[in-house]
C-alpha cells in the first residue's frame, strides 16, 4: 500500500508480470513499468473509443474508466476494465466482433 | 515471489463417477514422490483411501462478483486448506510437500483452480501445479458423449489417465485415445494398469518446475504443429482444439489486452489456452497457460528449443472458430504500431 495516498496495489495481474514490456525486471517496478502502463493505456483507449469510453492511469496503480457522460469508475486490473466498459456501453465487449476489428484496423491504418 | 518458490504444489485429481480416481490415488500415494502429500477429498467413496492426512470437504460455493461459474470460489475448500495449513503450522500434522485434491465425479475443476488463484492467502502458500483426469476405458466414450462434466474434466487436464483398459479390447482403448486427443491434444495420456501409474510420468506435467518445463512445453508444441489437431469440429458447439501459429513477434501489451478481452467475453468457451510466444524484445520464449478466465503468471524457457521462432498457441474451445481468433489476434498485434515506443 502506498504510504501517502493509501492505495492498495494488490497482486499484480498476469499481464503486468514477468514479460511486461519485454523486460523481466519490470515486475520490480521502476520507470519501465510506467512506460509500459502508458503504452497499455494508449492502446486501451484505441479499443475503448469503439465503446464510447476512455481510460486514464491513476497513480500507476489503478485505472479510471470514463463514459462520454462523465460516469467514472476506478478499477485495478484489465478484466475489471472490460466489465465496466460492458456495463457502460450496454453491449458485449467482444474482441472477435468484425466491427471492432474493422475500426481498429482503420485507426491503425491497416488494410483489412 | 517467483512462480513457485516455497509454495506447496496442488494436484487436482478429477474424473467422472467410477472412473478410478480413488484407485489411482491409492497407488500414487504409496510412491516416494507423493508419500508426504496431504489429501483433500470431496466425499468418501466406496473404496477407502488409505492415507494418513485425509480430509473431507463439503460443497459450499461463493460466487465472485464477476458472476461466472468457472470463477466460483469454493469457500469450503478455502476453509479446509487454511485449517490444514494451521494444523501444519502448529505441528498437529507433519509438514506436507504437496496437496492432492480429489474432486467429485461431477465436479468442474475450474472453480477449484479459481479458489487458489484469486484468494491472496491461498495464493501466497499454494499454487495449482497439475490437473489429472481419469477416464474409464469401459464407459469413457459414452460418458464423453452424454455428460458435459466429463468433457470439461478432460479438456482442462494436463494429464489423462485411462483406467480399466484391461477390461476392454485394445481397439476400444485406441478409439477412446483418439477421441481424447481430439478434445485435448496437449495432455499426455497414460494407461493405468490396475490403477498403477508412475508418479513421475504425471508430475512431469508441472511446468513451474524448471527441470520439467522444456520437455513439457516441447510436447505442447509438437501437438500444436502435429497432425493430431483436427481443423474443424462436427458441430458448432463441440469442444475442439486447434493451434494458432503467428510468425511475427507478439507485442506483450497488445497480447495481454487481447487475451483478457477474449477471456472476459468468451471465457466459458475457451476451456484451455497453452502456448509458447515470441514476444517482441524478449530473447527467450514466454510460456502462457490458462484455464477459462484464469491465466497462470507467464513463465520463460531458458532458450528456444529450435530455429522455429513462431508463436504457437493451442486453444481448446467450445464453438469458436480458429480463423476468427487468428484474425482478431493479428489485428490487435498489428495495432501495437499505434503505441510504438
Amino acid at each position: 500500500m502506498c504510504g501517502f495516498c493509501a492505495v492498495f496495489s494488490g497482486v499484480p495481474h498476469w499481464t503486468e508480470t514477468a514479460s511486461d514490456a519485454g523486460d523481466r525486471a519490470v515486475e520490480t517496478g521502476g520507470p519501465e513499468r510506467r512506460i509500459s502502463r502508458q503504452r497499455r493505456v494508449r492502446l486501451l483507449n484505441a479499443v475503448l473509443a469503439h465503446f464510447g469510453c476512455r481510460l486514464d492511469d491513476w497513480m500507476t496503480a489503478q485505472y479510471l474508466v470514463s463514459s462520454q457522460t462523465g460516469r467514472t469508475e476506478i478499477v485495478m486490473q484489465l478484466p475489471q476494465v472490460w466489465r465496466v466498459v460492458e456495463d457502460i456501453a450496454g453491449r458485449a465487449v467482444d474482441p472477435l466482433h468484425p466491427e471492432l476489428l474493422a475500426a481498429l484496423a482503420a485507426r491503425a491504418g491497416l488494410a483489412e | 515471489m517467483t512462480a513457485c518458490a516455497g509454495r506447496v504444489p496442488i494436484i487436482i485429481v478429477t474424473g467422472f463417477l467410477g472412473s478410478g480416481k480413488t484407485t489411482l490415488l491409492n497407488h500414487l500415494l504409496r510412491e516416494p514422490a507423493l508419500c508426504d502429500a496431504a489429501v483433500l477429498v470431496n466425499e468418501f467413496g466406496e473404496i477407502g483411501l488409505d492415507h494418513q492426512w485425509i480430509e473431507a470437504i463439503a460443497q459450499n460455493t461463493v460466487l465472485l462478483a464477476s458472476g461466472c461459474v468457472c470463477c466460483t470460489i469454493r469457500d469450503d475448500l478455502r476453509s479446509a486448506v487454511l485449517e490444514l495449513q494451521a494444523r501444519r503450522a502448529c505441528g498437529a500434522i507433519p509438514p506436507y510437500r504437496r496437496l492432492v485434491i480429489e474432486t467429485t465425479g461431477l465436479a468442474d475443476p475450474a472453480p477449484i483452480i479459481a479458489t487458489f488463484m484469486s484468494d491472496p492467502e491461498l495464493r501466497y502458500h499454494y499454487r495449482v501445479a497439475l490437473v489429472i483426469a481419469t477416464v474409464d476405458a469401459v464407459n469413457g466414450l459414452a460418458q464423453l458423449s452424454t455428460h458435459d462434466e466429463s468433457l470439461k474434466q478432460v479438456a482442462v487436464a494436463d494429464r489423462i489417465v485411462i483406467t480399466k483398459s484391461d477390461l476392454v479390447e485394445p481397439l476400444s482403448t485406441a478409439k477412446l485415445r483418439q477421441r481424447l486427443t481430439a478434445i485435448n491434444p496437449v495432455a499426455e495420456m497414460v494407461i493405468a494398469i490396475g490403477g498403477a501409474v508412475k508418479a513421475e510420468q504425471l508430475l512431469s506435467g508441472d511446468v513451474d518446475i524448471q527441470a520439467h518445463r522444456d520437455g513439457e512445453v516441447a510436447r505442447w508444441q509438437a501437438a500444436a504443429i502435429g497432425p493430431a489437431l483436427p481443423t474443424h469440429s462436427r458441430h458448432a458447439d463441440d469442444i475442439s482444439a486447434f493451434a494458432v501459429v503467428v510468425a511475427e513477434p507478439l507485442d506483450w501489451i497488445a497480447f495481454g489486452i487481447w487475451l483478457t478481452m477474449l477471456l472476459h467475453c468468451h471465457g466459458r468457451k475457451v476451456l484451455r489456452v497453452k502456448g509458447m510466444l515470441q514476444v517482441r524484445g524478449v530473447d527467450v520464449p514466454v510460456v502462457i497457460n490458462g484455464v477459462q478466465h484464469l491465466v497462470h503468471p507467464p513463465l520463460h524457457l531458458a532458450r528456444w528449443p529450435d530455429h522455429d521462432r513462431r508463436s504457437r498457441i493451442v486453444f481448446i474451445v467450445q464453438g469458436l472458430a480458429r480463423a476468427t481468433i487468428e484474425h482478431s489476434l493479428a489485428t490487435f498485434n498489428r495495432c501495437s504500431a499505434l503505441i510504438a515506443p
